[in-house]
């Protein structure tokens, strides 16, 4: 997460000013005040983002007056990957448009595996002449935000047979795709969640007795189940 | 199920305020409908970058088929909550994270139908619907579709010059050929441009030199356009061994 040094703020005649514009021409929507809360989960969320090579919407945070702003890139055209949007990709000619697909379904592993956020992650479509996915976890300045709460298919949203019917051309590299993702998941990686949550004195209890439950074996196995007999349902 | 309409705004700019209205949906009893305004799509061809803009302009259009597609196919009584409802674009209308923001959908105190769309796409967004323009009917299909009538059943279709010929070097397709009756009827297209019309009257020249006992028929359509008119009354003049004939003479002959 960068600081931003803004260029100029938006103006506005309907609502508060709430985008910023940097030197190198990049918008950045002011999204709510950064608390350490924040800080420590954008931390959490990136780290999981750039390990499982997932792209990520860019985040910087903006000082004025001495209160930090939490901010976020805003694209030229992007789409929110929804079912409302299912006209995206309903058909084969449609689906060959997305460049990696493969990022779709890593990014409801992550929400399965790592339960921990206040919500699924957000998924959109940008637009362009090949459409990328691009994810990002909705961080919330709430004090409890970050709970252990696992999911199941249906709550990721992934037993809607719209949303299903995505991964329809790539059904048969599911398996493939899944062990990539448990190949990156190592225990090298847990450790260097740990050493970071350790940096953060205040919060590293609470924080890690809720991330430290996604690591038990258990739940891993339930995790790796789950999504094999959501894979099975395509044969 | 009450009638409601929803405008769907493109986002150009996240710095001002701007908002483009680029397309009405309306929903109602008998289905939702969709209208992409044509001349704010040509305005935001200039705003974005030429690939954005033709996958922003291939997402609207592939939402308004689905949609087309969707009120067309309902033929049974509504069981479930319709797809397209009011609480749906609703929920869509908080979504303010993408580019395409869909505003909080409005009741209409009437019958939603094809004219009060129409009506509403005026008065919200100031255009009137193109009617679907006829496409012109296309000489060779119709030519087509009479060479399989059933009394030209005992004539052979498609037939290469080249197969009865053997001395022949170029294969010039014959429409209707008949080895008994010594016919060959070929018809020509003269709403094409002109060097294609001069290659297919080449063509019958060709089959006129080559088959010296046939008697053949060169079939057309009374061209419109004063170059093919010329050219016609050119050949019609120098090749006077073909029977010419239009399409109606042709079809009261046999």
């Amino acid at each position: 997460m960068e600081e931003l040094k803004p260029l100029t703020i938006s103006s506005s005649s309907v609502k508060k000013p709430t985008v910023l514009l940097t030197h190198d021409f990049r918008k950045f929507l002011l999204h709510s005040p950064l608390t350490p809360e924040m800080i420590l989960t954008e931390k959490i969320s990136s780290m999981l983002f750039s390990q499982f090579k997932i792209p990520r919407i860019p985040t910087g945070f903006f000082k004025l007056n001495n209160k930090s702003y939490y901010c976020e890139e805003q694209f030229e055209s992007i789409l929110l990957f929804d079912e409302w949007n299912s006209f995206a990709w309903d058909e084969k000619r449609k689906f060959n448009q997305f460049v990696r697909p493969k990022v779709l379904f890593e990014l409801f592993l992550i929400d399965l595996f790592f339960p921990v956020f206040s919500t699924v992650t957000r998924k959109h479509i940008v637009l362009g002449k090949k459409c990328q996915i691009i994810g990002k976890h909705n961080l919330s300045p709430d004090k409890n935000a970050f709970i252990f709460s696992p999911n199941t298919i249906s709550s990721i949203g992934l037993s809607n047979p719209v949303i299903k019917r995505f991964f329809e051309p790539i059904k048969n590299e599911l398996f493939t795709i899944l062990e990539e993702f448990l190949v990156l998941y190592h225990d090298k990686f847990t450790a260097d969640l740990k050493f970071q949550i350790s940096l953060y004195p205040e919060l590293r209890n609470s924080y890690w007795d809720n991330l430290k439950k996604c690591f038990h074996d258990e739940f891993k196995n339930y995790c790796i189940f789950t999504i094999q007999n959501f894979i099975y349902t395509y044969k | 199920m009450e009638s409601f309409y929803s405008i769907i705004y493109f986002k150009t700019n996240a710095l001002n305020d701007e908002l483009l209205s680029v397309a009405l949906f309306t929903g109602g009893e008998q289905g939702p409908r969709m209208y992409v305004s044509s001349k704010r799509m040509n305005l935001l061809k200039f705003l974005l970058a030429p690939e954005v803009y033709l996958s922003v302009k291939r997402n609207l259009n592939y939402f308004q088929e689905k949609i087309d597609k969707y009120r067309q196919d309902q033929n049974e009584l509504l069981l479930f909550d319709p797809y397209y409802s009011k609480e749906e674009l609703e929920r869509i209308s908080q979504e303010t994270l993408g580019t395409f923001i869909y505003s909080l959908p409005v009741s209409v105190n009437e019958w939603m139908d094809e004219e009060l769309h129409e009506k509403l796409v005026f008065s919200l967004l100031g255009e009137k619907m193109n009617k679907q323009i006829k496409t012109s009917r296309s000489f060779m299909l119709s030519w087509r579709n009479t060479c399989n009538l059933s009394k030209f059943d005992h004539f052979e279709k498609n037939k290469l010059l080249t197969e009865v010929n053997k001395e022949a070097v170029i294969p010039v397709k014959m429409d209707l050929y008949n080895d008994d009756s010594k016919i060959v009827v070929k018809g020509i297209d003269f709403s094409v441009s002109e060097r294609l019309i001069y290659a297919k009257l080449q063509e019958v020249r060709l089959l006129a030199s080559s088959l010296n006992e046939f008697a053949i028929y060169a079939v057309y359509e009374n061209p419109e356009n004063p170059e093919a008119k010329d050219l016609l009354l050119h050949f019609k003049n120098k090749m006077k061994g073909i029977k010419w004939m239009e399409v109606e003479q042709f079809l009261k002959r046999f």
